[in-house]
């Protein structure tokens, strides 16, 4: 289980999140959504050890960031390595031997090219690949499903619930409400830095509705467009 | 396009600031150091003239690559990007050119600034279409990524060899040898992403000492040709080789650290004078090696719990 408790981060005087309290328990898929720029992304940082902050993350069985598979939404690769070698790489960090990587390759990536050469889609799902060979006991995945293909975004929901099964943790952020429908246990919605809503799989198109909330009005014209 | 450059002078002045210079200290700083390297090359090289082209050459085709011109290709009009790219070449080949005049080798300047002019409307050969084999697949990091982008160096230094053994000049050889470990000690310049170091399961102690036993191998696998034919041909001068070598390997192992001690930020400018005065002091590395060691260990600690 991972437990927050009083979490704060900010930048200088601009308060990012404020006073986050949340619990993750084992064998459940959580969702946390917001608007863009509403913290989800610093939330997820902040757990894994990327960001410095104020309040309390702790993970009971053991040091968090050497269980968990982090998905950034826009996966980070070295200039000149291949997807294989990536993959190579991953496994070396973490001490862990797979025989065959061609084998993991489940989503048919062209893996003796360059990863910097890769589509965005193509990068998500070679990252991807990249937090399950190791088996992980957490998956942290921002934004998982965004510029993925049809095929590969019903592999990936499979492969989701799969880890539910396997009782892993797994927290997601995502904006397709449909997806997070069929996937989600449970929803988090993060406004402004602060949780403003927590709701269960029944619940979920209230948090929809609040992010529908926002009126167009005349913010197009404002562009002038001609 | 006024204010393309104003923005690059801008970021120029901002990259400088963010590391720890006065901007036109720098500029002042820049200058005399290019003086300096012009000069040292001319004073000591052979047909240094032609080296001096080709480098010009090389750096004109680096900034022509096609991911760097796309941004102002796409929103800059066909004509504007055209006179925004001879510009940029142009004002880059000033300097050069005022060199090459300067020591009287006016064929080869204004050659070399008309193919500069020319190379504007052309993009870098992309080379990314395959991937290039390398010794290095099984630990992928700064060995494979650097080989990828500097493998010419490392064959440069092998045909060095074999000239320094045709004529029997040593030094020539021992030349060889320090392009091949300064080419591998760029490979530690650039810090990389957060992302690479936070994965690790081990502690910054076990990280970094991994990270030594790579660079020590890999780095005496690529100089072990040129160490090898040395020993073979000059038998009597193995001790200077193999000293060469130690100190390379030294060399490398300190340029590692140094990425690491103002991780994940670029390489600070006190580490990077001091990896200059080492240049200049090789016994300081025996100082430096384990001050550098403490720092990034101390500074990893909060990266690699």
């Amino acid at each position: 289980m991972i437990l927050i408790e009083s979490l704060y981060k900010s930048y200088g005087n601009k308060n990012v999140l404020k006073n986050i309290n949340l619990t993750f328990k084992e064998g459940e898929i959580i969702g946390v959504v917001g608007e863009n720029g509403a913290g989800k992304s610093t939330l997820f940082k902040c757990m894994i050890g990327f960001e410095n902050y104020d309040g309390l993350i702790k993970y009971d069985k053991g040091i968090l960031k050497n269980v968990t598979g982090f998905l950034p939404t826009n996966p980070y690769f070295l200039s000149k390595i291949t997807g294989l070698e990536y993959l190579q790489l991953v496994c070396n960090a973490r001490n862990i031997k797979v025989s065959d990587l061609n084998k993991k390759n489940i989503f048919e990536l062209p893996l003796n090219q360059y990863a910097e050469t890769y589509s965005t889609g193509m990068k998500k799902k070679l990252a991807l690949t990249g937090t399950l060979i190791l088996n992980n006991e957490i998956f942290i995945l921002d934004e998982p499903f965004n510029g993925v293909d049809i095929h590969s975004n019903i592999i990936i929901k499979e492969l989701l619930l799969k880890l539910k099964e396997l009782n892993k943790i797994v927290i997601l952020s995502s904006h397709i409400f449909s997806t997070l429908n069929e996937i989600c246990d449970k929803l988090h919605y993060l406004k402004n830095g602060e949780i403003s809503k927590s709701v269960n799989k029944n619940e979920f198109s209230e948090i929809e509705q609040d992010m529908r909330g926002l009126e167009v009005g005349n913010m197009i014209d404002k562009l002038e467009l001609q | 396009m006024r204010f393309y450059f104003v923005i690059q002078y801008k970021r120029i002045i901002r990259i400088l600031k963010e590391a720890g210079f006065n901007p036109y200290l720098a500029f002042c700083v820049i200058a005399i150091v290019f003086v300096l390297l012009s000069e040292g090359l001319f004073h000591n090289v052979m047909y240094a003239n032609y080296i001096y082209s080709l480098f010009f050459l090389a750096f004109i085709n680096n900034i022509g690559s096609i991911e760097r011109n796309e941004f102002s290709k796409n929103i800059f009009s066909v004509v504007d990007y055209k006179k925004i790219r001879l510009l940029e070449n142009c004002i880059i080949a000033i300097p050069f050119f005022i060199f090459l005049v300067y020591k009287q080798e006016y064929v080869i300047a204004f050659s070399s600034f008309l193919i500069g002019a020319v190379l504007s409307f052309f993009n870098k050969v992309n080379t990314l279409s395959f991937a290039t084999p390398t010794p290095f697949y099984k630990q992928p990091f700064e060995f494979i990524v650097g080989f990828r982008k500097t493998f010419w160096m490392f064959i440069l230094g092998y045909i060095l060899t074999c000239i320094a053994i045709s004529v029997g000049n040593f030094n020539l050889g021992i030349f060889a040898l320090i392009i091949t470990f300064l080419t591998a000690m760029l490979f530690y310049l650039k810090p990389e992403p957060l992302f690479f170091v936070w994965i690790h399961s081990d502690n910054s102690i076990k990280f970094l000492w991994k990270k030594i036993k790579m660079a020590c191998l890999h780095s005496t696998f690529l100089s072990l040709p040129i160490f090898l034919m040395l020993v073979l041909f000059f038998p009597d001068k193995a001790f200077i080789v193999i000293i060469f070598e130690i100190i390379g390997m030294l060399f490398v192992v300190m340029s590692l650290l140094g990425k690491y001690v103002s991780y994940p930020t670029d390489i600070n400018p006190t580490v990077g004078f001091t990896i200059g005065l080492t240049l200049f002091f090789p016994p300081l590395l025996l100082l430096i090696i384990p001050y550098f060691y403490f720092q990034s260990k101390q500074n990893l600690q909060s990266i690699l719990k």
